[in-house]
């Protein structure tokens, strides 16, 4: 175990290494003196020196600041990053939450009509273009029937000091009087957002658990359990999903991509202060050094996941564990 | 046959293509989504011929709702923008600059990513390591923020939005030619070839490539798809085709603001993304199950 373990990090380390390569080589794109802080002061050294500096800069957290508002960078990434975060977990817990039973209700009825329903379904949310799908959405939640409210995190009316950046949490932390108001409002306007940032992975999720429940349920073990009179609920979650669940795994990391991705365009629709609005704002602007940051922070959240996933699926699969 | 009478038994066995044909077409839902794949770009190409009016063409009548709306007019079928553009013809034309748009991003990033997948499947050293890591490192990264980072370096517009679109789509064609030679390779009527004396060009074009094409194939179905979704996508955070282009992804970020007062410009260009997505997801579904792939 602890051998798998280096030899994630190995493969986190060098991606990392990779990664800022890949973003020194942004930077010599990038106008001249857009972010002084990361250029050798130096005039005439080679590239191999130059990004050494640049390395080094990074790792002590000189990451530049931005052109437009002259605050720093890694500042400014840690003020948007929780909206950003916030609304991610509570997509990807909907778009678990759903998909995964969504995806064993179809095995267990294979091609009857349930199975037909939830995968014609989940073409459709696949095929779903998500800045129309969250359009949509205003326009019968909140416009039509005023169910939820139609951008931001929380209602002007309350006023929250951020402690965490978290608003659920915040609002419970508040000593105001109307804090627990105050916790289902920002409950309200986290709705809409989560359920379009999650409509893909849902339908990623419930195809993933579907064929994996269909593969598992099809197998020895499962047939000699029912044998033994095991009652289907049990068999199905306990004996099943705990092999199904491997696929599935390995796929919620592949989506914190798909996720981050989206969040640009779902902070776009909803007015949503976080890490997408921030960067596409910079690219409006031009404003380099944001763009720089924002790239390199959000590239080193998805490799670090990635390697977080790997880890879980070792966890998970005996097999993998003993074969390395 | 022309009333002679038949003496030997013949059965004739379909050659490849009218196998796959034949499986696809057993398919009800993918071939209704290719009936609906072939309408799209029909309407795609005759465009000017069936759009009414001038996509750019400016009427006095702002926001006139749908014709069978009690305010609308069957003048302008599915209404009018804030600008007064027939909505219509704007979506035929949109469908013309969308196809083509996509067509020429799955072109450059098809010859390129098969040229690379190739050159590093039938070369085992450290060059195809390297373009694989750095296909992995592409992968890495959020698609659309790829893009968005690359407009934002050689600045918003329609060419560059096309470059960035393709650059992203590449290391997917990269990864899936290397992996299906690499497949081929291993498989004895490509060592038999080797053994008869083919060398590398002549073992990829006449023994390979036929045999990984089914792939290809579908890979490029799943690429037009990304492809006209990016797209739209950029256009939508105004980074891709500009304002008075009628692409779809353009039109909704145009009325994303009258979303209250004319919810019909919202639903219609999203309709027409959508069903154009969902006829080529289909289609490539259809057409990796009619050609037994795996995944």
């Amino acid at each position: 175990m602890i051998s798998l373990f280096l030899k994630q990090l190995g493969i986190l380390l060098s991606s990392l290494i990779a990664l800022t390569v890949f973003t020194f080589c942004l930077t010599l794109l990038f106008p001249d003196d857009s972010i002084p802080v990361l250029q050798s002061p130096i005039e005439s050294t080679n590239l191999v020196e130059q990004y050494l500096y640049y390395l080094n800069q990074l790792f002590n957290g000189n990451w530049g600041s931005s052109q437009l508002r002259g605050s720093e960078v890694l500042r400014d990434f840690l003020l948007y990053f929780p909206a950003t975060a916030e609304l991610a977990t509570i997509s990807l817990l909907f778009a678990i939450s759903v998909g995964v039973p969504l995806g064993i209700l179809a095995a267990e009825n294979k091609n009857k009509w349930q199975d037909k329903l939830v995968v014609s379904t989940t073409l459709i949310g696949y095929s779903m273009p998500i800045f129309w799908w969250g359009m949509l959405l205003v326009l019968l939640f909140s416009v039509t029937l005023g169910f939820t409210p139609v951008a931001s995190r929380l209602g002007f009316e309350y006023d929250i000091l951020p402690v965490t950046g978290f608003m659920l949490i915040d609002t419970l932390l508040s000593d105001q009087e109307y804090a627990v108001e105050a916790f289902y409002d920002a409950l309200y306007h986290l709705i809409l957002p989560a359920i379009v940032l999650g409509t893909i992975p849902l339908a990623i999720f419930t195809r993933v658990t579907r064929s994996a429940m269909i593969d598992v349920l099809s197998s020895d073990y499962i047939r000699s359990a029912r044998a033994k009179g095991l009652t289907h609920t049990r068999l199905v979650w306990l004996h099943a999903l705990r092999n199904a669940m491997l696929p599935i795994v390995t796929v919620i990391g592949l989506q914190i991509s798909v996720l981050i991705t989206g969040t640009l365009i779902t902070e776009t629709i909803f007015s949503w202060p976080g890490l997408g609005k921030w960067l596409l704002e910079a690219v409006y602007r031009r404003d380099f050094a944001t763009i720089h940051g924002g790239i390199l922070s959000v590239a080193i959240i998805i490799l670090v996941i990635n390697v977080l996933v790997e880890l879980l699926s070792y966890y998970l699969n005996p097999k993998l564990r003993f074969s390395v | 046959m022309n009333g002679q009478p038949q003496f030997y038994q013949q059965s004739r066995i379909p050659g490849t293509a009218a196998r796959w044909w034949k499986n696809f077409s057993r398919n009800k839902l993918a071939s209704s989504a290719l009936l609906l794949l072939s309408l799209i770009i029909l309407i795609a190409l005759f465009a000017p011929l069936i759009a009414p009016f001038d996509p750019a063409e400016q009427f006095h009548d702002l926001f006139v709702p749908p014709s069978w709306h009690q305010q609308g007019t069957t003048t302008y079928l599915l209404g009018t923008d804030g600008l007064g553009r027939d909505l219509f013809s704007r979506l035929v034309h949109g469908a013309t600059l969308s196809l083509k748009l996509a067509l020429v991003v799955v072109l450059i990033a098809a010859s390129v990513g098969i040229l690379l997948g190739s050159v590093t499947a039938l070369t085992f050293h450290w060059l195809d390591s390297i373009i694989l890591r750095l296909m992995d490192l592409i992968l890495a990264l959020p698609s659309l923020l790829l893009a968005v980072v690359i407009v934002a370096i050689i600045g918003p517009g329609l060419p560059n939005a096309i470059y960035a679109v393709a650059i992203v789509l590449i290391p997917h064609f990269v990864l899936v030619t290397r992996g299906a030679i690499r497949r081929e390779l291993t498989k004895d009527y490509a060592t038999a070839s080797i053994l008869d004396g083919a060398r590398h060009l002549h073992l990829f074009f006449f023994t390979i490539l036929p045999n990984i094409l089914p792939v290809i194939i579908v890979q490029l179905t799943m690429a037009f798809s990304t492809a006209i979704l990016e797209i739209a996508a950029l256009g939508f955070l105004g980074l891709g085709a500009q304002a008075p282009n009628p692409e779809w992804g353009t039109i909704l970020s145009e009325s994303h603001n009258n979303i209250i007062s004319a919810p019909w410009t919202v639903t219609f260009p999203g309709l027409a993304i959508f069903f154009t997505l969902l006829s080529l997801n289909l289609v490539g579904d259809g057409l990796r199950d009619a050609m037994d792939l795996e995944d």
